[in-house]
Formats: structure tokens, C-alpha cells, sequence
């Protein structure tokens, strides 16, 4: 390390390498800190956790007793000199006794993406809580039909300020900070939303996983959503040909990709074994008028292909935002390419994913490693494309 | 060390060797030339000293018997060469396995191997060799359990093999998804997926498969169903299975791709499903699982003695237990054997095992 440091003052290495091998490093020896604690300030089990994005400092934890607390990571509150170790403790909690505080638990906690002067909350009694960090109140609340298991804001958004809610409804509701009201509400899924993620590229684009198993893109600019991840769609080693999303339905060249169940598949582009006689009797049959007839952003609607056998529990885009890895309760970890909409087949063993609720992953800086959160423990794996 | 069984010497017909450096051009000194310009060696010495290729040389070909669609291995196998001295990839790719289930299982798959080598020494040769590819590791580990599934004479379902079983055979877990996926793309293979679990699947060769159609055919033939019913069997045959490689299926594409046989009704479909080719999915009116027919007993045997084995493991005082005394005990819910189940829980992550000084120990695995 010291080495490294004399390397960069002298000009030797550059000091972004210095700083991404450091960190690659320290990454790799992870370990529970000997000489830093954070004090709890709840009296239940942390639902969700969150590091701000701008400074990298200030620690959000929603709690199952409807308590959220926030903790500064890097100045200690109390210095115990006897075993040496810095106690961070909460700078503030706020909870029931707040009025318009939750009362349920709290399952989804979110920093504001451009600073940390307001922070979002979603829980079990049904309401989104947009707080001001300063004044400890709530400046903003909607009321979801069901309960709210997760939200998510875009970190990269530059026109908008909307809040996306999954929640036991079937229906994804975006809330916009700025006017108070719900703008979107997004329909295609057959079971309650537990896993929400924005786009890491694009402003506009919101990824989703739901209790029927099935990931799906949504463009919030359109109607519909624009694809919806298949397991059984698969690519072995390399993208087989990256298409604009209309001709994403048909299939892909014949080595690569298997057959997909949506309904607009045309059947002469996968068959191996064409009967002449009968192909025209087969495209008239196929064209079915009710899917003519449709929306474009609906045709998808109906598709009811699975990303996982139970459950999607939790997503998360690499930093890249070439990959997206999602968990699900058959405790598999699939990783996905976005372009491709496609299973890439890499298989992350022993991970034993039982929740009755959405999760979080996280992936390190560098998108070498993942964690995955299993039964008692948490697993780091290696990532590899 | 892999025990071979003794090989009966190359048969004197050269002709049959003809894809080999030519024995007769070596060994018969030139006509042309006066003075032998090759070292004189009689048939036999050379025959002793390529004897080991030319044994394993047979099982090279025995491969590319099998290969015919010529499955490519991945990225890792396939660079490497397919020289007739440079054996030891097939060798290295059985070690590779892993299989700590001791050694007569190594021993039992090259017994395996060679036993059917030595019918297909006399085959065409030459077409062999240029054909062959390296078989994957996922193919030789399917094909060694696939040999040594028990023998249940209360069933007649044709051997099938866990996907846990093979990822506790094979090191790499993402290659096996990618080779299973590659296998069944040429039709080689048909995944299904169980009702057992949530993230079960069976996998079945393409040939078993369809025999095992055909047998339920028969059985259903023997009852009142026109004729005009049981075309539908061949339809699914012939149009679903080769278009088709999900272990699911919409109605709808069910119906579009049947209807190619024929017009398809209802009754049809109902067929099918009293047959035990497709079942339909919880939660859903309109799609189907594929499902192997007649695998209901073993499914139940399979549940029951996964059950006994965890218990009798979380019984005992450390939760563990010497691995071969273990495999010698008899299951009372299971008629699959225990060798199978331990293979089928290793994947599944429930035991693992370990080394010790008295011999591999299996122990249940704590969350």
C-alpha cells in the first residue's frame, strides 16, 4: 500500500489504478471491523439499508418497528478507549411518534439521489414518506392501495423526480416529488412487485420483479412494457445478434436461443424442418386478429414467460448497466444480459434464498463481486461474464 | 489410478486400420529402394508398441459414434487437439469429474466405455476420426449415471438423471447449464421439470424419451381410443418435440404446432394428458408441463428417500457419517439406491463431504 502511494507521488502508476487496486483489495479480505460499531438505535430486525450516493457518508436503516434511523459512518459519536473502538450512533430516529411516522414496518429506505436533504420511505401500513433530514418530518405521503415492498428512485435522472412503488398490487405506481400526485401506473404483472430498479444507463427505463416470477423492462415514456425476461431464452458465451426491440420477438439465429412462448413468434423463422406444403396454411393460422388488433406496448402484456421458478426477490444492475443479476426464491441468482434480454447460464451455487419479502443485492465498484444475502450468512461471489 | 480391463489384441486385418499411420508402409520394407531404408520391425513389436494408442484410439471412436450431430464442447475441451497419441483429454476429462464417490465409479465408466469399443472397432474408421469431437464433460458424467441407474422392476421408466446429481459430479456449474443447453439444442437431450421442487429437473436422452412415448402408447392402445386418436402421439413426436426444447408449453403453441399432423380437438389433448405426456401447471388454465409418463412412483421414492437420509443424519450424534459404510445401508422409502440419492443431495447443497483420515465422511450441511 505504501508502495503504491510512493509509486503514485512519483508518477509511476496512475492514481485511478492505485485507488481501484486498493479497493479490489480490500474488497477481496472483507472481514467484520475489530475497530468500528455502529450502534443500533431499533428495537427490531433492519429491513433495508442505504448509503448516499453523493458523499458516500450517511447510513439509512428502515426497521421491522416502523423506526427509520441515520447513522454517519465516518465521524464517530463516541471514542471507547478502553477497547478501542469508535461507536457510531444514530444522529437521529424517527418513528410512530412523528406524526404522519409509519406505524408498520418499514421495508424499503432510500436517500434522495441528488443530496441528502430528503430521504423516501416505504412500509407495510400502505404509505411512501418523503422526510426532510433536517427538520425530522415528513414533508410528503401517498397512500398505496396495498402494502409497499419496495421503491426505487433513478440516480441518474435529470428530468424527473419519480418515485417508483411496488407494492402487493399488481400495478407499479410512479410518485412525483415535485407535484404531490401519482403520475404512471404501469400494469403487466400478475402478482404483487417485489423488486424495483432503475436503469443504470438510461433515465427512462425502470427493470421489475414480481411475485409471479417475471422480470420485466418498462420504458416510462411508452405504454407497456418493452420486454419481459425468459429463462428459457438463453446465450451461450456471446450476444448472438443485438436487434432493435421489434425484432426481438422473432428468434435469434438457429446455434444460439431456444424457442420463447410469447405469441408472436413466427414458427417458419425457427423451423428446422420446413414442410413446404403446409407453410402458408401455418402463417395464416398463426395471425390471429385479436394480437393485430392491439397496442403496441400491450403485446407483452399477455406474455407470461418466468425469469425464475418462484418469486423474483431482488435485482440490481452491474455499473456498467450491460447486466442485470436477479434472485428469486428457487434460489437461483440468474445474471442477464439488458441488451440481449437473454440468460447468460452462469450459475451462482449455494445460495438458499427463502424470504417472504424482497431483498437487496449489491454488487462491489469494480463489478467483480456480489453479494447475496442467504439463510444465515452472506455470500460473496465471484462474478464471471 | 484408472483400473483397466485387459484388451484383446488389434485384429491382423490391417484394413481395418486404415486411419492409422499405414502399419504395412512402415513394417514391409520398400520394394523400390535396394537397402531397407527403414528399421525392420516386425507387425507384432509395432502392433506392441502402439498397441495402448490403438486401444485407446477405440474409445475415440466409440465417442464419435455418438457425437454424430458432433456436440462442440466449450470453449475450455475444444481447443484441444485431437491427435490419436494425445489421449490423455478423455482421460483427464473422466478425472475431471471429481467424482469422490471412490474409485470404482472411474473404473466402472471406462469399463463402460470399452466395452462397447470393442464392437465399433471394425466401423468406419476413417469417417470416425475425422468426425470426432471432444465429448463434454457434462455428456460423460450424464452418460455414467445414466448406466448405473438402479434397476426397478415396478416401473419401466427408461433411466433419467437430476440436474443436482450433475452438479455434484462436474466442477463447473455454469458449464454444465451451458452444455445441457447446447444438448438439448441439438436434440440430444429433453429437460423436464419436476414437481418435486422448486428448481428440480430431470434429463432424459432424446431416444429414451421417445421409446418411453411409444411404450405408453402401447399401454393406451389397449383400451377404446380410435385410431384417428392416436395419430396424436406421432404428431407430438414428429412436430413438438424437435421445434420445441422448454420444459413447458402454451396451449396455444401446443395446438399450432399439433395441428400440423392434423386437426386437432380437445379429446386429443386429453390424451396426451391420460397418457402422462403433459400436465398442466398450478395456477394457470393454460399451460402445460412436459412430464415423463409413468415417473409418479419414483418421484414419490425420490421425496421419500431424500427425507430418510436427512433424518437419519440429523439423528445421529454429529451429524455425520463415514461415507462408505453409508452407501452400504439400505433405504426402506426409496427404491433408487443410495448412491443415486447421495449424489442428488451433494448437488443440492443438504450434505457435503469431507476428507478424513479413515476415508471420505458425509456430513448435513448447516444453513
Amino acid at each position: 500500500m505504501w508502495r503504491g502511494l510512493r509509486g503514485r507521488e512519483v508518477g509511476a502508476t496512475r492514481p485511478r489504478s492505485l485507488a481501484t487496486h486498493v479497493r479490489a483489495d480490500r474488497v477481496r479480505q472483507i472481514n467484520l471491523s475489530g475497530h468500528k460499531e455502529i450502534v443500533s438505535a431499533h428495537n427490531s430486525g433492519i429491513n433495508s439499508l442505504q448509503i448516499d450516493c453523493t458523499e458516500a457518508r450517511y447510513l439509512l436503516a428502515g426497521a421491522a418497528d416502523g423506526s427509520v434511523g441515520v447513522y454517519d459512518t465516518q465521524q464517530p459519536t463516541f471514542m471507547d478507549s478502553a477497547i478501542k473502538v469508535a461507536k457510531h450512533e444514530a444522529l437521529f430516529t424517527v418513528d410512530k411518534s412523528v406524526p404522519q411516522g409509519h406505524i408498520y414496518s418499514v421495508t424499503c429506505v432510500q436517500w434522495y439521489p441528488v443530496d441528502t436533504g430528503l430521504f423516501v420511505t416505504g412500509s407495510f401500513d400502505k404509505k411512501i414518506n418523503l422526510w426532510d433530514t433536517n427538520t425530522h418530518q415528513v414533508e410528503l405521503q401517498f397512500e398505496m392501495p396495498e402494502k409497499v415492498h419496495a421503491i426505487a428512485m433513478s440516480s441518474i435522472a435529470a428530468t424527473h423526480m419519480l418515485v417508483a412503488a411496488g407494492t402487493e398490487d399488481v400495478r407499479i405506481r410512479l410518485c412525483d416529488l415535485a407535484s404531490g400526485a401519482c403520475t404512471h401506473t404501469l400494469s403487466g404483472h400478475r402478482d404483487g412487485v417485489w423488486a424495483l430498479q432503475w436503469s443504470a444507463t438510461s433515465e427512462w427505463v425502470l427493470y421489475s420483479g414480481g411475485c409471479d416470477g417475471a422480470i420485466r423492462f418498462w420504458d416510462i415514456r411508452r405504454a407497456g412494457c418493452f420486454q419481459v425476461l425468459d429463462q428459457n431464452r438463453s446465450q451461450i458465451e456471446r450476444r448472438s445478434n443485438v436487434t432493435s426491440s421489434t425484432q426481438r420477438q422473432e428468434l435469434a439465429s438457429a446455434p444460439v436461443g431456444s424457442s420463447s412462448t410469447s405469441e408472436m413468434q413466427r414458427p417458419v423463422a425457427k423451423r428446422t424442418k420446413p414442410s413446404t406444403v403446409s407453410k402458408p396454411s401455418k402463417i395464416a393460422k398463426i395471425k390471429d386478429p385479436g394480437v393485430r388488433r392491439s397496442h403496441p406496448g400491450m403485446t407483452l402484456a399477455n406474455d407470461r414467460s418466468t425469469a425464475h421458478h418462484g418469486s423474483v426477490t431482488a435485482l440490481q444492475t452491474s455499473d456498467d448497466g450491460l447486466n442485470l443479476f436477479s434472485a428469486g426464491t428457487d434460489s437461483r441468482v440468474r445474471l442477464w444480459d439488458i441488451e440481449s434480454g437473454r440468460n447468460t447460464l452462469v450459475n451462482y451455487e449455494a445460495t438458499k434464498i427463502r424470504t417472504h419479502q424482497g431483498t437487496q443485492l449489491a454488487v462491489s465498484m469494480d463489478s467483480s463481486l456480489l453479494f447475496v444475502p442467504s439463510a444465515h450468512s452472506l455470500q460473496v461471489i465471484e462474478i464471471s461474464l | 489410478m484408472i483400473h483397466r480391463k485387459p484388451q484383446p489384441r488389434a485384429p491382423r486385418n490391417h484394413t481395418a486400420l486404415v486411419s492409422l499411420p499405414n502399419i504395412n508402409d512402415v513394417v514391409t520394407p520398400a520394394p523400390a529402394s535396394g537397402s531397407p531404408s527403414l528399421p525392420a520391425i516386425s507387425k507384432r513389436k509395432f502392433l506392441d508398441l502402439y498397441s495402448s494408442s490403438v486401444k485407446r484410439n477405440r474409445v475415440l471412436i466409440k465417442r464419435s459414434r455418438e457425437d454424430e450431430n458432433s456436440v462442440g464442447g466449450s470453449g475450455q475441451i475444444s481447443g484441444e487437439e485431437n491427435d490419436v497419441a494425445d489421449v490423455k483429454p478423455s482421460e483427464e476429462s473422466r478425472r475431471r469429474i471429481g467424482n469422490e464417490l471412490g474409485e470404482h465409479e472411474r473404473a466402472e465408466s471406462t469399463d463402460v466405455v470399452e466395452r462397447n469399443g470393442d464392437e465399433v472397432a471394425e466401423g468406419n474408421l476413417e469417417q470416425g476420426l475425422e468426425e470426432w469431437t471432444m465429448p463434454c464433460d457434462t455428456k460423460i458424467a450424464l452418460e455414467l449415471m445414466r448406466s448405473q441407474f438402479p434397476k426397478v422392476e415396478k416401473s419401466s421408466v427408461p433411466p433419467f438423471v437430476l440436474r443436482s446429481q450433475l452438479y455434484s459430479s462436474v466442477n463447473d456449474r455454469t458449464l454444465v447449464d451451458r452444455e445441457l443447453e447446447r444438448m438439448k439444442l441439438d436434440r440430444l437431450i429433453r429437460v423436464f421439470k419436476l414437481s418435486t421442487g422448486q428448481d428440480e429437473h430431470a434429463i432424459m436422452l432424446m431416444a429414451d424419451y421417445v421409446a418411453q412415448i411409444n411404450a405408453s402408447k402401447a399401454r393406451l392402445a389397449k383400451g377404446k381410443h380410435s385410431p384417428a386418436d392416436m395419430a396424436v402421439f406421432d404428431w407430438f413426436v414428429r412436430h413438438v418435440l424437435p421445434v420445441h426444447f422448454d420444459a413447458g408449453i402454451t396451449h396455444s403453441k401446443l395446438v399450432d404446432l399439433l395441428s400440423e399432423g392434423g386437426e386437432v380437438r380437445d379429446s386429443h389433448i386429453t390424451l396426451l394428458m391420460n397418457a402422462g405426456l403433459l400436465t398442466r401447471q398450478l395456477g394457470d388454465g393454460t399451460e402445460y408441463w412436459l412430464a415423463i409418463p409413468n415417473v409418479g412412483f419414483l418421484l414419490k421414492s425420490l421425496t421419500g428417500g431424500r427425507k430418510e437420509i436427512i433424518s437419519f443424519m440429523s439423528r445421529r450424534k454429529y451429524k455425520e457419517m463415514l461415507q462408505v459404510p453409508l452407501e452400504r445401508r439400505r433405504l426402506q422409502y426409496s427404491v433408487l439406491g443410495m448412491r443415486f440419492h447421495i449424489r442428488d443431495l451433494l448437488g443440492l447443497g443438504h450434505i457435503h463431504t469431507v476428507n478424513s483420515p479413515s476415508g471420505p465422511i458425509i456430513r448435513l450441511s448447516r444453513d
